[in-house]
C-alpha cells in the first residue's frame, strides 16, 4: 500500500459522530423545507415598495429636521446638544443607574447562593474525598437544598427580563424599579448558575486541606471557595453588566423612562432623525460599558 | 491503629493492619509507590474512614466519633500535604490563620481571615521567622516559590497547635539539598513543640539520617519496623524489588 493509499484509508476510517452527521442532515432538510414551502417569502424583502420606503427613510427621514427646514443656519453641534439636553442625558443616566443597581443586586445574590447550587460541594461527601463533615440529617438535606436552589435559578433566568418587567410594571407602576428588579432577578439566576459552575470547577486541593484540619463547610466557603472563585465570578459579573446596559435601554420601550423610552417616543412621533441620535447615545454607552468591562476583565486575568 | 482495614474500589489497601506510634515519637514511613503510605497517613488524620478496626488518638476513637468530634480530632492533627493544599490567591497570613478553623466557629474564622488580632499576627510572624520566611507574611501564596509554600504549609500545621504532625511526601519534588533542609526543619520543630511526627518518604537515606524509627510499607503490610541502625540491606531490597510487587 502506497503512503497516499494508506492516508486515504486512514481518512476513510476516521471516527465520525453519527449524531453530528444526523444533525447536519436534519438542518439541511429543514432549510430546504423552509425554502421550498415558501413559509417565508425570501424575495419580498426586495419588493419595489419596500425599496422606496428604505430610500425615503435613509434620504429624508434620517436627515436632521432643522437641516431640512433651514440649511444655512443649521449647526450639527447645536442640534445634537439640544437632543442631549432634552432627553438624552436623563435617559442615559437612568439607563446607567438601572444597569448598575440591577447588576449589583444580581451579583451579590448570585454569589452568596452559588455555593448552595454547587453539586460537588452540597454533597454528603464534599469534593468526593470522604471527609464526613456533616451530620446524618444534613447529608439527606444537602442534595435537596442544592436541587431546590438550582430549580429556583432556572425559574429566575427562564423568564425573560421583559416578562419580569411587565409583571413589575403592573405591580409597582412606572419608575426605575420594575426594570431594576426584572434585570436583577433574571441575571441573579444566570450569575448564580455561573457561580455554581465556577465553584464546581475550582481546584479542590486547598478546600480539602482545610477540611482535613477540621474546618467546617461554611469556613471552607468563606476562606477557600470565595477567595479562589471570586476573580472568575467578577469576569462573569462584568460580562452580564454589559448585557444589563443593553437591556436597560431596550426595557424603556415598554414604558420605563430609560433611553429606550425616548427612542420609542421619537419613533412614535416619527422624528427618526432624533431617534437615530438617541440610538447613537445608547450605542456609545454600550461601547463604554464594553471598554470598562474589557479592561477590568483583562486586569483580573 | 488497631486491626484497620481499607478497600479502595476492588483493591484491598489494608487488611487487619496494626501500628502504634507513641506521643513525641518521630517515624519515617518508607515504601514503593502504591504501598499505601498516603492512605495510611490520611486515615491517621481522620481524612478517610477505615472500613473496620479503629484508629485511636490518645483515648479518642476516630471510628465512633460524631461529625463534630471528628472535626475536633482533625484539629489535633497537623497534616502537611504533598501539594501543600494552600489557597493560592490568599496571603500567607490568611492561609496560616486558617490552621485554627477546626477549633473556631464561622464568625471567629471570618474575623481571623479579615482582621486578625495583633496577638494572632505576632504569633504568625514568630512562626514564620522560625522557618525563615517572616518577610513573606503578607505575600500572596501563589507568588512564592515551591520551597516557601512548603514552609507556609508547615507553619499552618504548627499554628493549628496539633498533638501530631503528619507529612505526606514533603520532599517529593525538591532537590536533595532542600530535601535535607525540609526534613531537618520538620524534625526540629516537632522536637521543639513535643509533637509526634510521621513522615512518608521515598528517600531511605533521609529516613535513616533523621528518624529514630523507620517503618517499611509494601502492599498495605509492614515489611519492617526498626531503628535505622538495625535495618539490613536485604530488607530494603525486598521492600523496593519490582518482581515481588
Amino acid at each position: 500500500m502506497t503512503p497516499a493509499q494508506r492516508e486515504r484509508e486512514l481518512y476513510r476510517n476516521r471516527s465520525r459522530s453519527r449524531f453530528i452527521r444526523a444533525s447536519n442532515w436534519a438542518l439541511g432538510g429543514l432549510l430546504a423545507v423552509t425554502w421550498a414551502g415558501e413559509t417565508i417569502d425570501f424575495r419580498s424583502i426586495f419588493s419595489p415598495q419596500r425599496m422606496n420606503n428604505l430610500q425615503r427613510f435613509l434620504r429624508e427621514d434620517l436627515s436632521p429636521w432643522p437641516l431640512r427646514q433651514n440649511p444655512e443656519s443649521f449647526s450639527w453641534g447645536d442640534w445634537i446638544l439640544s437632543i442631549w439636553n432634552q432627553h438624552g442625558a436623563d435617559g442615559l443616566l437612568l439607563t446607567l443607574c438601572i444597569s448598575l443597581v440591577s447588576i449589583a443586586l444580581a451579583g451579590v445574590f448570585g454569589w452568596f447562593v452559588a455555593p448552595l447550587g454547587a453539586r460537588n460541594f452540597m454533597h454528603q461527601d464534599p469534593l468526593h474525598r470522604t471527609l464526613q463533615v456533616e451530620t446524618k440529617n444534613e447529608s439527606v438535606l444537602l442534595p435537596w437544598i442544592c436541587q431546590g436552589v438550582r430549580l429556583l435559578q432556572i425559574f429566575m433566568r427562564a423568564i425573560p427580563e421583559y416578562v419580569w418587567a411587565f409583571l413589575f410594571l403592573a405591580m409597582l407602576g412606572l419608575g426605575a424599579w420594575p426594570a431594576i428588579l426584572a434585570l436583577a432577578i433574571h441575571n441573579a439566576g444566570i450569575l448564580g448558575r455561573l457561580g455554581a459552575e465556577t465553584i464546581e470547577n475550582l481546584d479542590s486541593k486547598s478546600s480539602r486541606g482545610l477540611f482535613q484540619l477540621g474546618a467546617s463547610r461554611s469556613q471552607v466557603v468563606a476562606s477557600s471557595i470565595f477567595a479562589q472563585g471570586l476573580p472568575r465570578y467578577i469576569l462573569f459579573l462584568f460580562y452580564r453588566w454589559e448585557t444589563c446596559v443593553r437591556e436597560a435601554t431596550v426595557l424603556g420601550m415598554i414604558g420605563i423612562l430609560s433611553l429606550g423610552y425616548w427612542i420609542d417616543d421619537a419613533r412614535v412621533r416619527q422624528h427618526y432623525d432624533e431617534m437615530l441620535v438617541l440610538v447613537l447615545f445608547g450605542a456609545i454607552l454600550v461601547l463604554l460599558g464594553d471598554l470598562i468591562s474589557h479592561q477590568v476583565r483583562k486586569s483580573i486575568r | 491503629m488497631q486491626s484497620v482495614s481499607l478497600q479502595r474500589g476492588d483493591t484491598k489497601v489494608f487488611q487487619d493492619f496494626n501500628l502504634q506510634v507513641q506521643h513525641g515519637e518521630q517515624v519515617a514511613l518508607v515504601g514503593p509507590s502504591g504501598a499505601g503510605k498516603t492512605s495510611l497517613l490520611r486515615m491517621m488524620a481522620g481524612g478517610i474512614p477505615s472500613e473496620s478496626g479503629d484508629i485511636l488518638h490518645g483515648d479518642a476513637s476516630f471510628a465512633s466519633a460524631t461529625p463534630k468530634e471528628l472535626r475536633s480530632l482533625r484539629a489535633r492533627v497537623g497534616f502537611i500535604h504533598q501539594d501543600h493544599a494552600l489557597v493560592p490567591n490568599l496571603r500567607v497570613c490568611s492561609n496560616i490563620v486558617a490552621g485554627r478553623f477546626g477549633r473556631q466557629g464561622l464568625l471567629q474564622a471570618l474575623r481571623a481571615l479579615i482582621a486578625p488580632t495583633q496577638e494572632t499576627r505576632l504569633e504568625v510572624l514568630q512562626l514564620l521567622d522560625q522557618v525563615g520566611i517572616g518577610d513573606k507574611m503578607y505575600h500572596r501564596v501563589d507568588r512564592l516559590s515551591g520551597g516557601e509554600q512548603q514552609r507556609v504549609a508547615i507553619v499552618r500545621a504548627l499554628f493549628q497547635k496539633p498533638d501530631a504532625l503528619l507529612a505526606d511526601e514533603p520532599v517529593a519534588s525538591v532537590d536533595p539539598e532542600r530535601a535535607r533542609d525540609v526534613i531537618g526543619l520538620l524534625t526540629k520543630v516537632a522536637q521543639e513543640y513535643n509533637l509526634t511526627l510521621v513522615v512518608s518518604l521515598h528517600d531511605i537515606a533521609l529516613a535513616r539520617e533523621f528518624f529514630p524509627r523507620v517503618v517499611g510499607l509494601r502492599q498495605g503490610k509492614i515489611m519492617f519496623d526498626a531503628a535505622p541502625l538495625d535495618l539490613q540491606e536485604g530488607q530494603l531490597q525486598e521492600l523496593y524489588s519490582i518482581q515481588n510487587k
